[in-house]
């Protein structure tokens, strides 16, 4: 029954993801930019997956959907919220040999926290959706005023030696802060340094207890940071570990619940 | 504000309801009001007017008894979403008209239970809320609660059965008597966490727990209404030791957040779903 292929598609708030496994693996992932067309897009880079498979679009058993888009998703079967899909994810995507008992997910409009107990089942979650602070896209607009770009304020964040201070949790005050203080000629990796801090301390507020049971994961785009895992690190005074392909967590997960449903 | 627009009489309620002289502050505080309403309203407040009156709410009593007893079984016959409708009717209508409406209402359920005629599958998730009040139109949360595949089986909330279940009963039979009566039914017994002391209050929600077979609890925090924000973790804790799940929402009357209350809602029915899948031990998507 292993050799069956199951799909999951995360519609997010910036880019679609599409995952496929086959059994325990992950066979294959793919990610395009959200545009007006989700189905269409999802559809698009399933296609590309079973391509790159050599296998038939046929050859998907069952398909589940989740993120923002779930409900709009025609190709798939099923649909699922992004905490049960990201809970389920980590199965397959927690490093070997971690167990996560705690999920931060930075989402490109979104941040959350999923607390999981002994079986990997969602025991709690809490979701910051109202504010941009701790999200994605506040890192995208901090990276623009940098000159620089999403990708690499992580790496040039660890090159710095005395992390600026940034007040504001509100994404507009923090823009004008760092505007400020590229004026008064602070560097660029200080900067960038203290605004991971920043945004690891606003998601930590929602932590609101400290789970002792298992490891810290993180999980989505903002995972890819290793800027922002310096910061959780530092203030959670915990390691935090990065699932294997972050930013596909939610469809990896979606996936797993679509094989899950096939074979009850 | 609001004397801008209309007549205020402020009263002053004793934070602390448990003491007896909370009570006697209260008939003290019942009496400057009955002064005021008696020179706006040019009629007077008589001891046979407030009997029947307190008779007229204990037959809405009576009849909102029988209602609960349908809502207590553990197939629907009714939405939560129509319930708690029906119950903010009684702050829009005479109450005599509302029980009028009430006892058509329970006939009705009686003849549907007699038929088996439930409204929604017996599989759906039981949900409690609580918190802040769902005041109509401002209906969002038993909507998504009942969208997403939930039943909303109970409330402890101040605009639904809260306001009406406990009767209204004087032992002394003197106007004072029937004041104090009304202090004890109204101030000592409601469980607002704007009073001091409030375990009555977890008492109740984990009582109502157990009597409507609640799966998961959500608890409403309207934005401003902060004491029961306060009052949250208390109740987290209490439901913790029962393994009963909660999750705590915040919202206001905007329909803006519908979306994002949605996402909320529909983790936490899953959430409880896999949960019973679980320890009922049928082979679910959480066997590996």
């Amino acid at each position: 029954m292993t050799s069956k292929y199951y799909a999951g598609i995360d519609g997010g708030s910036t880019y679609i993801k599409a995952a496929l496994i086959q059994g325990d693996r992950v066979a294959g992932t793919k990610v395009a930019s959200a545009g007006i067309d989700n189905s269409g897009a999802a559809e698009q880079l399933l296609q590309t997956l079973c391509q790159e498979q050599g296998i038939s679009r046929d050859a998907i058993a069952y398909t589940i959907a989740t993120g923002y888009s779930r409900k709009i998703m025609d190709v798939a079967d099923d649909d699922i919220s992004e905490i049960t899909a990201h809970a389920f994810g980590v199965r397959l995507t927690a490093p070997e040999g971690y167990r996560p008992g705690l999920i931060i997910d930075i989402g490109g409009q979104d941040s959350k926290i999923i607390y999981l107990d002994e079986n990997y089942a969602v025991k709690n979650f809490t979701m910051n959706d109202k504010c941009a602070a701790g999200t994605g896209k506040f890192m995208e607009v901090i990276a623009q005023i940098l000159d620089t770009t999403i990708d690499q304020v992580g790496e040039l964040a660890m090159q710095s030696t005395a992390p600026c201070d940034i007040n504001s949790t509100c994404v507009v005050f923090a823009q004008s802060e760092v505007i400020s203080l590229i004026a008064r000629k602070f560097d660029r990796s200080d900067i960038l340094a203290g605004v991971h801090t920043s945004i690891a301390k606003r998601i930590i507020k929602m932590i609101r207890r400290s789970e002792k049971n298992g490891d810290i994961l993180m999980t989505g785009g903002g995972a890819l940071n290793i800027g922002i895992r310096a910061a959780f690190e530092e203030e959670l005074m915990r390691d935090v570990y990065v699932a294997n392909y972050p930013q596909f967590n939610g469809a990896i997960g979606a996936a797993v619940i679509a094989r899950e449903r096939d074979n009850v | 504000m609001l004397s801008q627009e209309t007549n205020v009489h402020v009263m002053n309620l004793p934070l602390n309801r448990i003491d007896d002289s909370a009570i006697s502050g209260c008939v003290i505080e019942y009496h400057r009001l009955i002064e005021i309403l008696e020179a706006v309203t040019n009629q007077s407040v008589t001891w046979s007017r407030l009997y029947d009156s307190i008779q007229m709410v204990g037959a809405s009593q009576q009849e909102l008894s029988r209602f609960l007893e349908f809502k207590r079984q553990d197939r629907a016959l009714m939405y939560g979403t129509h319930v708690m409708a029906m119950m903010n009717a009684a702050s829009y209508m005479s109450l005599e008209q509302w029980t009028a409406h009430l006892r058509t209402l329970n006939d009705e359920l009686s003849e549907r239970q007699e038929k088996r005629e439930y409204v929604a599958k017996a599989n759906r998730p039981r949900i409690m809320l609580t918190g802040s009040p769902i005041i109509f139109p401002n209906i969002k949360l038993p909507l998504l609660i009942e969208q997403m595949g939930g039943i909303l089986a109970a409330d402890e909330t101040c605009m639904g059965e809260r306001f009406m279940y406990d009767p209204v009963v004087p032992v002394d039979m003197s106007f004072n008597g029937l004041l104090r009566a009304l202090a004890n039914r109204y101030v000592r017994a409601c469980t607002c966490p704007v009073f001091s002391e409030n375990r009555q209050r977890i008492n109740r929600v984990l009582h109502m727990v157990h009597e409507y077979k609640i799966q998961g609890v959500i608890y409403h925090v309207l934005r401003g209404c902060l004491v029961y924000d306060y009052e949250f973790s208390l109740l987290e804790q209490a439901l913790e030791k029962e393994n009963i799940p909660v999750i705590r929402v915040e919202s206001d009357y905007n329909e803006e957040d519908v979306e994002q209350l949605r996402i909320r809602i529909e983790a936490f029915i899953e959430l409880i779903k896999l949960k019973e899948l679980k320890e009922k031990g049928i082979r679910s998507i959480h066997d590996e």
